[in-house]
């Protein structure tokens, strides 16, 4: 699953320049506030489109600007949970679900129960995303990403909202989903735990570089940076 | 200490401004005068025609003019402010002013009006300049609105409908339309009461032509000249309609909101 993350691109007053591969399944973003965790998963799902820079995943070139390409976030097969997971206020819960549900709505019904009910939220089948609790709304959004089908999975902070009880369900959802559909994984968190259950990745970034990288385990030794130190200080005691 | 003036009283002097005219206007007409105003041979014909010319005129800004926000919301060159600056040039100018510049555009004489009339259009005069005129000032209404419709829309959702696998096309015909549509709504309602009050660029683009181009603030104005309680009834007529359309479109768009448990 070998992946290639080179970009170099101004947002905001930042520059994000990382230049990273790996063949790692699931990688793990984390970083201080403002360090350019999401915008480079922004890159990864074409919400921004860097200067310069090859981004490839699983042997699909989504972008290389030295050849020309620039893949449509439609071709790109990304199942995106942004922060804050921007479910559509005017569709229902299942309506939401079956919009990227490309065969019947029969089937698509089937699936997207199984889902909610999988994650224990098939009461919300009808519900409005505004009323909806933000632990809520990210299950959804979750389930809204697969039921697209993905070939790679971003989400940005993805348990931000969840409560203690429903963090490892949730965790050990994607998880599970991930492996089932042999896709790789790109998530972004504040929590070690997360990091560590996954077994991740690692790509600590600070000011749009990356600091740190490596397997969990390794990174978890050795933590470098003052930040790393910080994130993984439970985690070892 | 929080201040325990009650500040409502720095906003009577407007409301009565506003409300006084309609209120006057309600007073001064009875279930007689209205009945007269009925029965009156300007009435129908100018109520017809008022209602089906601004009915296809908001359809035009509509059809017209949501391309033309869709476009200008998303855009931030200096092009697309110049844009929005010239499309409001019709709430600044005088209608008269419209009426005339339309006329000097479409009169068989003029360069667009020598061009439809040699394939046998003729313009001024007839009900279509009615509802041109109704579209021109009233465009900027719903194209305002519709803008900052769309413009409220959140750049996050279509990012996410389009990583969902939407086309660019289901993207605004599913998400972005939808979001926008409060805006859409009020713009239209808006842009339909200003065609059905429209006058002076009509009056000089279209003439007053009883059945043909007079439409209700037209025939207001004929009316006055021989009985004001005709008159009174017309615009009574006229203002219940312009209030009933503003009303529905505030009572759809909460309604839509409250629906989505808001």
């Amino acid at each position: 699953m070998r992946w290639q993350l080179t970009v170099r691109y101004n947002t905001s007053g930042l520059l994000l320049d990382v230049d990273e591969q790996g063949v790692a399944p699931i990688v793990a973003i984390v970083g201080p506030n403002g360090s350019g965790k999401t915008s480079l998963l922004q890159t990864i799902c074409g919400a921004v489109q860097p200067e310069s820079g090859v981004l490839s995943v699983d042997n699909r070139v989504f972008f290389d600007a030295s050849q020309g390409v620039t893949l449509t976030r439609q071709d790109r097969g990304v199942g995106y949970v942004p922060q804050g997971s921007a479910l559509f206020p005017h569709l229902t819960v299942i309506e939401n679900l079956l919009l990227p549900w490309r065969g019947t709505r029969e089937e698509g019904l089937v699936v997207a129960l199984d889902y909610l009910k999988e994650l224990g939220c098939a009461e919300l089948f009808h519900a409005y995303p505004m009323t909806l609790s933000g632990g809520e709304t990210q299950r959804v959004a979750m389930i809204r990403a697969l039921m697209r089908q993905p070939r790679v999975l971003v989400l940005d902070e993805p348990m931000a909202a969840q409560d203690v009880l429903a963090r490892k369900p949730l965790r050990d959802f994607f998880i599970h989903h991930r492996c089932r559909l042999d896709i790789p994984l790109f998530f972004v968190t504040h929590d070690a735990r997360d990091v560590v259950a996954s077994n991740a990745y690692v790509l600590v970034l600070n000011g749009g570089r990356v600091v740190e990288r490596g397997p969990v385990n390794e990174v978890l030794e050795r933590t470098i940076t003052e930040f790393s130190k910080q994130f993984f200080e439970r985690m070892k005691g | 200490m929080k201040s325990r003036f009650p500040t409502v009283l720095f906003a009577v002097p407007m409301i009565l401004i506003l409300a006084l005219p309609l209120l006057a206007l309600l007073m001064s007409s009875s279930p007689a005068t209205l009945i007269e105003g009925v029965q009156h041979p300007l009435f129908w014909d100018a109520l017809l025609l008022s209602l089906w010319t601004a009915t296809v005129s908001m359809a035009l800004v509509v059809l017209l003019g949501t391309p033309l926000s869709l476009w200008m919301s998303r855009r931030t060159t200096r092009l697309s402010r110049a844009l929005q600056q010239l499309v409001l040039v019709p709430i600044v100018l005088p209608p008269a002013v419209v009426g005339i510049a339309l006329l000097q555009a479409f009169t068989p004489t003029g360069w667009l009006g020598g061009v439809l009339m040699s394939i046998g259009v003729q313009v001024p005069f007839t009900p279509l300049a009615v509802v041109l005129a109704q579209t021109v000032i009233s465009a900027p209404f719903y194209i305002q609105s519709a803008t900052v419709g769309f413009r409220r829309v959140d750049p996050q959702y279509i990012v996410v409908a389009e990583t969902l696998g939407l086309s660019k096309s289901e993207t605004l015909r599913r998400v972005v339309v939808p979001l926008a549509l409060p805006g859409l709504v009020s713009g239209a309602a808006l842009a339909w009461a200003r065609a059905m009050g429209e006058f002076g660029a009509t009056l000089l683009f279209a003439g007053n032509l009883p059945g043909t181009t007079q439409t209700m603030p037209l025939a207001i104005y004929m009316a006055l000249e021989n009985n004001i309680r005709v008159s009174i009834a017309l615009a009574v007529f006229l203002a219940a309609a312009c209030v009933l359309v503003l009303g529905l479109a505030q009572w759809l768009i909460p309604l839509s909101q409250r629906q989505r448990g808001a």
